[in-house]
Formats: structure tokens, sequence, C-alpha cells
């Protein structure tokens, strides 16, 4: 390779490197939702029907992982990273051989296309083992292209073909139809295209996602028309034909998805933007040929059109830029958030014996508690569930760390009635910027073992970052930590020990480093034949 | 180009006026606040006979403000004094500022005429841009327009075919009137004489000497008594300084001491500009965007002054690099003196961006006439290629940032809109309660009110101070809102008050109530109702969030509670429950723009059981239907 085309490949694979580094940083060994069908591999029928894994690659790379490797989901994750990087790999050969002639355009297109590609707006898909799959069907259709159009032989390229094309059906799920009927399942279909564009502004992702998916829906119809129609010529044709099998298995996907597997309500789901932003890698590279081609038909005295064709795919490259970057900061802060669902389900995983969630979500989707515990409790047994589940009363396997600052953190208000405490506070890890990942209630009885007797969740809310100096005239409110990391739990008589006096803390949960920071405010509560006390300290009651 | 096909590309270059007049109008209200309020004491002294010129002239901490009082004043005699009206003039000085700039372009690219169009887009989707919403909802801001009219006024003039005298007399008026709009309008005087004397092709070497002999003339007539009458001292009573006292921003002895954090507001007010995304902290983009944004000006700057030789192009970059250096010192100055008052991250207050994107501006047409000049002189195809297309592309990606910017802006108006409407609310109920958020009308409760009782004692609040506290001041709307628009949450007692909690969402006009005010049905349910109290709302600006981006995050989503909530404590007083028998405190969602109240579908209900108060929410009617009413008989 020249010098040249190392540096136009390293410019294409940046994204991946950026890409690389925040799936490394985000991504959590923590089962979601179908994740914990795997729990049914390794006991058959233990959660049959609540959790899906249909597809049999998906199946059988899950049990090797589980047997292999002790079933790391970031294994597996980064299985479907690999698929996204085969498939960029794959579009920037397809630039180069349909610019051939212009080693420029071939970069700014494929670096663009790389953008798109590795996108974290798919934070869902690229930070969620079930979900990694969801790559593999254009890594295999950029990779067929880059074969059929290789010099190998027929006999070589057919069975190429026909093994990325097994391959594919055995990575595919079989779904369920979503019952809304083929009109309401295809009008979600530009809301579905535009998603990954449509979080990119402040206006509602709801409003804009179908907009964006129309604009680009019809972007791509009437470049694919011009380059059918352009009779004159059958080079653009010719090399446009990748882009048309690209956007075209883009088209069917989305049609696929909105008339058999999601209710039209679940489009904007961040895990389906792949499809939208494949779309969108099938549009770059026509609207470069179109309007190459147009300018060079158009006569010599039509300067001003002649100039606007010139400078569009500048002027769409820079605005792009902005949209995709955009788009990247969006994806970043989501993977962020998902990082921090997923500490926050490793905490309630950790105590679900002992302690029930009242919002269970982040562990198992839309499937009931009950299921999430007996998947979860399969794994553990088959010591596949790191952390393992708490089996005593004591703090394992957090570790003591150190006490959060009272800025951070603190429990701020105890109520002790006659037969139930009730605590409440905020914790917020302020270098991982997040709230805690749940707070651990522990009573001790003078200088004896600390116990646990419930955890607190802390749910966060996601606030945009709007400014705060833009709204200083309209006293608007911005919710602060203490807002975004309260927690409350409430413990009955019977869970508390039969000492006289005992000491209640409250401990916020680092579930990455499995490390507790202990809040200051901790108090006495005393027992005695009328109920339950706080006992005054400090000349506070 | 053919006329027809001008004229079509002329109005789509202006689209960005239009857009902004409509989302002006939609955002506009008839309510002051804060500097507004300053123009109580000036109606006053009209209505009195008691006004003079030196009171006109008088410093505004250190502000003249002339212009800005005339125009109020004028205001006041012609029409109605109406703080719309201002707004409205707020934005004709803008379009008239983007009419100059246009006027610029041609004069820089006399050629090019699609570029000129193009470029004029440009400018005025930042000139227009909703960001400066504080700039075009804010009345008092005419003080903030003018000076940057003045200065695309004296750089037109500058360049402009017209004689001297002619340059001269334009420049003179431009420069008085931003002098006597805000402060930073006197850079105006140094910023001519720099310009004519740099300018090559101004005219004669005699010509040229007389101009600037007679500027220097004008100029010490205007700033001699502009830093010299009435000492220079604040005589304003609305201002962050005392009477007769100087604006710390005048006192630089604390400037060494102040320095990091003088710099930090200016690295605040210059990249405010590309600052605002939804996702990251403009505190932490702005001093990058700063960086970003004067390191452009300053290679063109070094490109320019390399070149200065080339009488031609010299004179085509002078009115930009005169605009940029303008807003670069324009942005330095309050750097200095607002640092000794306030936070650095002040500097990101929408309103500095009236200066700010000047310099942004500039650097967009320094940029194309950077690429224009290396395109001249480059052999290489391959770089002139190059060169178009990264301006290019730098525009594309500067108006898809725009899109975003003009999101927030509009975003930005509507809870200004809405803030207002609630210091409305506050405004005219402020002789009965102490508002919670007193920040929204003014400084402090005691300068607000007698602020306010001023301009509703000279007929200029609109609408006036209610004089006592029956409820049909408002008009009713017997509707009750349904519960998922308007609810009591929580009721509790603490000490001798019922804290209430609850949200208030009017959803016929988009936007959080402008206030809910309680009232309370007594033994006599005939008897006229009365506003026992007085409920602010507290609200998250409105952003979009996807729920489809949590749903496996098991979040709290912001809900109505976080847009649209409030708190209040009612005191026990004033619900005078004396016994078992329940009483009713209903509550109102207020509408101040049309100043109509809807009731609650919930009330509370509170009594004395054996000497102890107690309150419960209450749903449905229960309390008689009210009637629909209109002012009070």
């Amino acid at each position: 390779m020249s010098p040249r085309a190392v540096v136009a490949l390293l410019i294409v694979l940046a994204p991946a490197l950026a890409c690389a580094a925040a799936v490394w940083l985000n991504a959590v060994d923590v089962p979601v939702a179908d994740d914990w069908a795997r729990a049914e591999l390794l006991e058959p029928g233990s959660v049959a029907g609540s959790f899906s894994m249909d597809a049999p690659l998906p199946r059988w790379v899950a049990s090797v992982n589980a047997r292999f490797f002790s079933g790391d989901l970031r294994l597996e994750m980064a299985l479907g990273f690999c698929w996204v990087l085969v498939n960029a790999l794959c579009v920037y050969a397809l630039c180069r051989r349909t610019f051939r002639d212009r080693p420029g355009t071939a970069t700014a297109v494929g670096f663009l296309a790389s953008l798109l590609l590795f996108s974290p707006m798919q934070w869902e898909a690229f930070l969620w083992a079930a979900r990694a799959w969801s790559f593999l069907p254009f890594a295999a259709l950029s990779a067929g292209l880059v074969v059929a159009g290789s010099r190998w032989s027929r006999a070589s390229k057919l069975g190429a073909g026909g093994v990325l094309a097994a391959v594919v059906a055995a990575s595919l799920p079989v779904g369920a139809a979503s019952g809304d009927g083929p009109r309401a399942g295809l009008s979600a279909l530009p809301a579905l295209l535009g998603s990954p564009f449509s979080r990119t502004h402040i206006l509602p992702p709801e409003t804009l996602a179908p907009v964006a998916g129309g604009l680009l829906l019809a972007s791509f119809l009437v470049l694919a028309l011009l380059v059918v129609s352009s009779r004159s010529r059958t080079e653009p044709r010719v090399r446009a034909l990748p882009w048309l099998a690209i956007g075209g298995l883009a088209l069917l996907a989305g049609a696929a998805l909105v008339l058999v597997v999601a209710p039209p309500r679940d489009v904007l789901l961040p895990r389906y933007t792949t499809i939208g932003l494949q779309l969108c890698v099938a549009v770059l590279p026509l609207f470069a040929l179109v309007a190459s081609d147009l300018h060079s038909r158009l006569a010599a005295s039509e300067v001003g059109l002649r100039s606007v064709l010139e400078h569009a795919p500048a002027f769409g490259f820079g605005a792009l830029l902005v949209v995709i970057g955009m788009g990247w900061l969006v994806g970043l802060e989501g993977m962020h958030g998902w990082k921090a669902a997923r500490l926050r389900a490793r905490t309630a995983l950790i105590f679900l014996d002992r302690f029930a969630p009242a919002h269970h979500t982040h562990l198992g989707g839309d499937a009931g508690l009950d299921a999430v515990r007996v998947a979860a409790k399969t794994l553990d047994r088959h010591a596949q569930l790191r952390p393992p589940m708490a089996d005593g009363e004591d703090l394992d396997p957090f570790t003591p760390g150190g006490a959060l600052a009272p800025e951070h953190g603190e429990l701020s208000s105890r109520r002790v009635a006659r037969d139930w405490v009730e605590v409440r506070g905020f914790a917020w890890l302020a270098e991982q910027r997040r709230p805690a990942d749940g707070v651990l209630l522990t009573v001790r009885v003078g200088d004896g073992p600390r116990r646990t007797v419930a955890l607190a969740e802390v749910r966060d809310m996601p606030i945009p970052h709007l400014p705060e100096h833009d709204h200083i005239y309209n006293r608007a409110r911005f919710p602060q930590i203490e807002e975004r990391g309260a927690w409350a739990a409430r413990v009955r008589r019977g869970a508390l020990p039969q000492g006289v006096a005992f000491r209640i803390e409250a401990f916020a949960a680092d579930a990455e480093l499995l490390e507790l920071r202990r809040l200051p405010g901790d108090f006495v509560v005393e027992r005695s034949e009328d109920g339950l006390s706080a006992r005054r300290e400090n000349g506070e009651s | 180009m053919n006329r027809l096909a001008r004229a079509a590309l002329l109005l789509v270059a202006f689209s960005p006026a239009f857009l902004c007049g409509i989302l002006v109008a939609e955002h506009a209200v008839e309510v002051p606040i804060w500097d507004d309020l300053e123009r109580a004491t000036l109606l006053q002294k009209r209505a009195e006979g008691t006004l003079d010129w030196r009171y006109v002239y008088s410093p505004h901490i250190e502000h003249r403000m002339t212009v800005p009082r005339l125009i109020t004043l004028a205001s006041a005699a012609l029409g109605d004094g109406s703080l719309v009206t201002e707004q409205g003039l707020i934005f004709g000085v803008v379009l008239a500022t983007a009419i100059l700039v246009f006027g610029l372009l041609r004069q820089t690219f006399p050629d090019r005429p699609l570029r000129t169009l193009g470029l004029a887009f440009v400018a005025n989707v930042l000139l227009f841009s909703p960001l400066q919403w504080e700039t075009f909802l804010f009345a008092i801001q005419t003080s903030f327009v003018v000076p940057p009219f003045g200065l695309c006024l004296a750089l037109w003039a500058l360049n402009a075919r017209t004689g001297q005298i002619a340059k001269f007399v334009l420049c003179f008026v431009a420069a008085l009137l931003a002098s006597n709009s805000f402060s930073h309008g006197v850079l105006l005087w140094a910023l001519v004489f720099a310009a004519v004397a740099l300018q090559h092709r101004f005219g004669s070497g005699r010509a040229r000497a007389a101009f600037l002999a007679a500027w220097l003339v004008a100029t010490a007539a205007v700033l001699v008594p502009h830093f010299t009458v009435d000492g220079y001292v604040n005589t304003s009573e609305f201002a962050y300084v005392a009477q007769g006292e100087r604006a710390p921003g005048l006192q630089l002895a604390t400037l060494p001491d102040r320095a990091p954090r003088a710099a930090n507001f200016f690295g605040a007010i210059i990249g405010s500009p590309l600052a605002r995304t939804t996702v990251l902290d403009p505190r932490s983009v702005a001093p990058f965007a700063a960086a970003f944004l004067l390191g452009l000006f300053a290679v063109a700057a070094g490109r320019a002054l390399l070149r200065w030789r080339d009488p031609a192009l010299w004179d085509r970059w002078l009115p930009w690099l005169a605009m940029g250096g303008y807003a670069v010192v324009a942005s330095a100055a309050p750097s200095i003196g607002r640092s000794a008052l306030l936070k650095w991250s002040y500097g990101l207050v929408p309103h500095y961006l009236t200066v700010t994107v000047y310099l942004l501006l500039a650097v967009v047409v320094l940029g194309i006439l950077f690429c224009e000049d290396v395109h001249a002189r480059t052999r290489s195809p391959r770089v002139r290629a190059l060169l178009s297309r990264i301006a290019v592309a730098g525009l594309g990606a500067l108006l898809a940032f725009q899109t975003l910017q003009w999101g927030i802006g509009w975003l930005g108006m509507r809870e200004w809109k809405s803030a207002r409407l609630q210091s409305r609310t506050a405004m005219i109920l402020l002789n009965h309660f102490s508002p919670t958020y007193v920040r929204r009308v003014g400084g402090d409760l005691e300068e607000s009110l007698l602020l306010v009782n001023r301009l509703h004692d000279v007929g200029y609040l609109v609408p006036p101070m209610l004089p006592d506290l029956r409820l049909c001041h408002f008009g009713v709307d017997p509707r009750p809102l349904p519960e998922s628009e308007a609810r009591l949450r929580a009721a509790r007692l603490s000490g001798d008050t019922v804290v209430v909690e609850g949200e208030a969402w009017l959803a016929e006009v988009g936007r959080r109530a402008d206030g809910v005010l309680f009232t309370v049905v007594g033994a006599d349910p005939s008897a006229a109702r009365v506003v026992v109290a007085a409920a602010e709302l507290d609200g998250m600006p409105y952003a979009a969030i996807s729920p489809a981006d949590h749903r496996l995050d098991g979040v709290r989503l912001p809900g109505l509670e976080e847009w649209a909530g409030f708190r209040k404590k009612l005191p026990w007083s004033a619900i005078a429950a004396e016994g078992p028998e329940v009483r009713h405190v209903q509550a109102w969602a207020v509408d101040s723009q049309a100043m109509l109240v809807r009731p609650f579908a919930q009330h509370l209900g509170a009594s004395l059981d054996s000497g102890r108060p107690r309150v419960a929410l209450r749903a449905g009617p229960g309390l008689p239907r009210p009637e629909t009413t209109r002012g009070c008989l």
C-alpha cells in the first residue's frame, strides 16, 4: 500500500478506534432482558417463554462462550463490534472501487460511512450482547458485494456467497407479528429510518424522526431513480449497484422490522438505529455519483448550476459531519446511561434473593421479576453471574472505600416510627458522573459486624444538558445531584436487630469497582417497649 | 442571473428574518422586568413634568442610555408606551443592521451576486438567531442593538461611493447613537478613526487629514462630556451599584487580582455562539470555541496584514477586520467589568451573543476572503479545489449547527415567555403577596415593589396591579382542568401552614400555568371568591427526552412535576377552619396572557378535628361550579 493509501485507511478507521474506546469503557458484564435466555441453554426449561434467543448462531455462540469463557457477555459485544469493523472495511473497499478515479472522494465518503457505521447512537446494539447480531446481515452483504466485484472465480464467489447467506440466515431471529397491521407498520418506516438523526436536535425525536426518515427515504429513491434512468451511460449504474443493494437491504430490513417484529411505538428504540444509518451509508456515494454525473452532462454555459453541483457534495459533507458529530455526542451519553443502568442492575442482582427491587425494567425488560430471579439463580449456579449473588447478610462482595463527601451524598432525613424506620438521602459518584449504583443500609450493634437490612434504589433522571445561564431571569429548575441521586428506604421492625441500640448506616455502592462509600448522617436507633426511637446525638434529635 | 431569480434569492437570503419575526411576534409579552423597571422613574418624571435632559443623559451604571430613554419617551408620547412596541423596534433595528450587512457584502464581493446572497443568508441566520432571545424579547435591549447597527452603518458609509461630508455625517450619527445607547458603542469613535486612517482608497491625503482632524474634534466634543458629566457615576435606582457610585468595571485597580476570572469571562462571551449543544456543558465547550474563533480571526488578520500593500484587497478585508475587532474589544470590556461582580460563566448569558455574533460573522466572511486570496495566488489546482471545498464544507457545517442553535433559541423564547407571564402574575399581586422567586421580577423585593408601583402609578403597567384580592379580576373559565394537566399531588401540615404540592399545565396554550391561585369556600358559598395565596411554578426548561432511549434503564423520566411543578405553604390562618365543618380550598391555574383562571379538578379539604388541623385532597366536584365571568362588578 502506498503511504497515501495508508493515511486514507487510517482516516477511515479513526471512528472505529473512537468507538472501540467507547465500547471498551462502557461495556459491562451484566445480563439484561433477552440476555437471560442463556439460562435456558444451561438448564433447559428454566426460563422457557420468558426470554427469547431463537436464532441458531447466537445460541451456539452463547453456548461456546458459556463453556469456554464463563459466559462473559463482553466477548459477544466484542464480536458485534467486529461485524461493524468488517462492514466498515468492506464499505471502504466498495468506496474505493466506486470512486477509483477520485481517491479523495473515496476517503471522504468512506470516512463519513465509517462515522455512521460506528455511531455510538447504536448503543443498545453495541452494549447488549443479545443485540450484537443485528450488525451481522449488513456486514455479510457488504462482504458479499466485495467478493462479487473481486477477481475470484465464479465458483469461489458462489461458495463465499452461500456461506455468507447461511451465516446470515442462522443469525436471524424468528419474530412475532406486531399485530398493528401492515398499514400502521409501514407508516412507521420513515420514523425508523430517521431515528438515528432525530436525537441531534432539541425538538422531540417523535416529531423529527419521520421527517428525517422521509427525507432519507426520498433521497434514496430519487437517487436510485436518477441512476437507473441514466440511459446514456452504463458506468454510473454499474458503480451504483453495490449501494443500491446496501440501501435496498436496509429498506427490506426496515420493512421487515416494522411489519413483523416491532410495533410502531418501538421504532425509535436505539437498538434499531442501525437500519437508518445503513441507508444513509448507501445514500452518500449515490449522491456523489449523481452530482458528478449531472455535472459532467451539463453544458459549459450553465455556470451557476455547475457550480452548485460542484459544491453540493462538500456542503453536504460539512453539514452531515455536524449532524453525525452531534449523534456521536448523544450516543456517547447514551452509552454512559446504559452502563449506569447496568451497574444499578448489577447491585440489584447481587441482593436479588433478599431485596426485591420496586422497579425492574433495567433487569428484565418487559419480563417479570420472578423470571429474572430464576434466570439469575441459574446463571449463578453455573458461575456465569459476576459477581455472584450474595448469600449472607454481610456486605460481600463489596469492599469498604472512603467516605463520600457531604456535597456528593448523605443520609439526609430519617423518620423513626413505632414499627419502622424510614431514611432518605442522595448519593452521587462524582468521578464516575453517575448516581450511586444503589445504597445499602446496614445495622450494627456496638462494634459488631454490619448487617445489610435494605437496598435503596437510585433511579436517576435523564435531563437535557441545557445551559443554566440561559435561564437566569426565568428562575428555571435544573435537577441537581440531590434529585438525580435521590434514594429512600423503609425498614420494618422485624428486620432490625434485637439489641437495645443499634446504628443505621448508609453506603453508596459502586458496582463497577465493587466498592462501598459511606454516607454521612448515620444515626442510632433505640428499641424499647414502646417501639423504636432515634437517639439524640450531639444535641440533635 | 435575471431579476426574478435575484429577487427570489434575495427573499431566501432574508428568510431567517421572516422566521425570526414570527417567533418574536409569538413570544413578545408586555411584562417589564429588571432593567425595564428603570423606565418607571423616567415616565414618572415625564408625568410630573420634572424630566430634564440631564436625567435623560445621566449614566445608568456606566452606560449613557440616552437613545433607549428617548425611544421609551417617544413610544409613550406617540403611542401607548408599550414594551412590545420596543421589542418590535429591536427587531426593526436588527433588520436595518442586516440590510447594512448585505450592503457591506455587496461592497466586498461586487462581482459575485450569488456569493453575496449566499453569505447574506448565512449572516441573517446568525443575526436573527433566536438564541438572542434576551435581546429580541427584552425591551431594554434597544440599548444593545443600536451599537452594532451604528457599527455597520459606519462601515458601510466608509465604503460607500459618497462624498467625504456625507461619510462624516453618517459616521458621526452612527457613533453618536451607539455611544449614547450602551458603553461599548464608545468604541465606534476609535474604530472610525482607525478605519479612515487605514483605508487605502479613502481619498486624497488632504481629505483624509481633514476628516481625521474633524473626527478628533467631534470625538472630544462627545466623549469629554460622556466621561465627565455627573462625575460619570451611577444615577439609576435600578442598578447593582448604588446611586453616586462608580461602576466596578471602572475600578481597574482590582483587575490584576481577578485577571484569570476576567479571562475566563472573556472566553465565555466569545465562545458562547458555538457553545450550546444538548449534551455537553457549555462551560466546558466555550473556552475551546473561543480559542477556535479567536484563532481563525487572528489567522485572517495576520494574512490581511501581510497583504496590506494590496489596496484593493486590503480595503475589502478592512470592514470585516473592524467588525471582528469591535466584537472582540466589546466582549473584553464587560469581561473586565463584570468579572468584578459575577462568576465567569455569566459570560454565557444569551444577550452577550448580540455582540459576539459579529465576530462569528466576520470570521465567516474573512474565511471566504482568505480562501479567495489563496485561491488567486496558488497555481496548484488541487490546492484550489481543496480550499473551495473546505470553505463550502465549513459553511455547511455552520448552517447545520445553526439549525440546532435555532431550536435551542426557540426553546429559550418559550421559556422566557412563560417566565415573564409568571412574573406578570407575581407583579399584579405584588402588593398582596411576596413572590417566591422575586428575581424573576427584579433584583430584590424592596426595589421591585417601589418600581412596579411607580410604573403602575403612571399607568404603564399593563395589566395594572390588582387593587384587592377578589378572583373576579381574572376572567373565570369554569371548566376544570383535567387531572392529567393540573393536579394537587400532596398536602401536609407543617407547623401552622399547609404545604401543597402539585403541577399545572395549560395544554391549550402549550405552556405551564402562569401561577396558581388559592381561594377558600367558606360558610357562604355565594360570597365572592377571594385569593388567599398565590404559588409560582418552578419548571425545568422543556426539552424532549425520548422514553425509547431509556426503556431498559429503569430511570425516572421527567414529567409534569418537573416541567410545571409548584410548592406552596398556605398559612392555616388564611384557610380559617375553625371546627369540624370542612373548608374547601380551591386551586386555580392562571393564564396571565389572557387574564383567565381555570379551576383544578381536585380541591383541598381542611378542618379542625378536636382542635387538631386536618387536611385531605379531594377529587371531583364537592364545590359549587363557578360561573363564567369576566371582571368584577
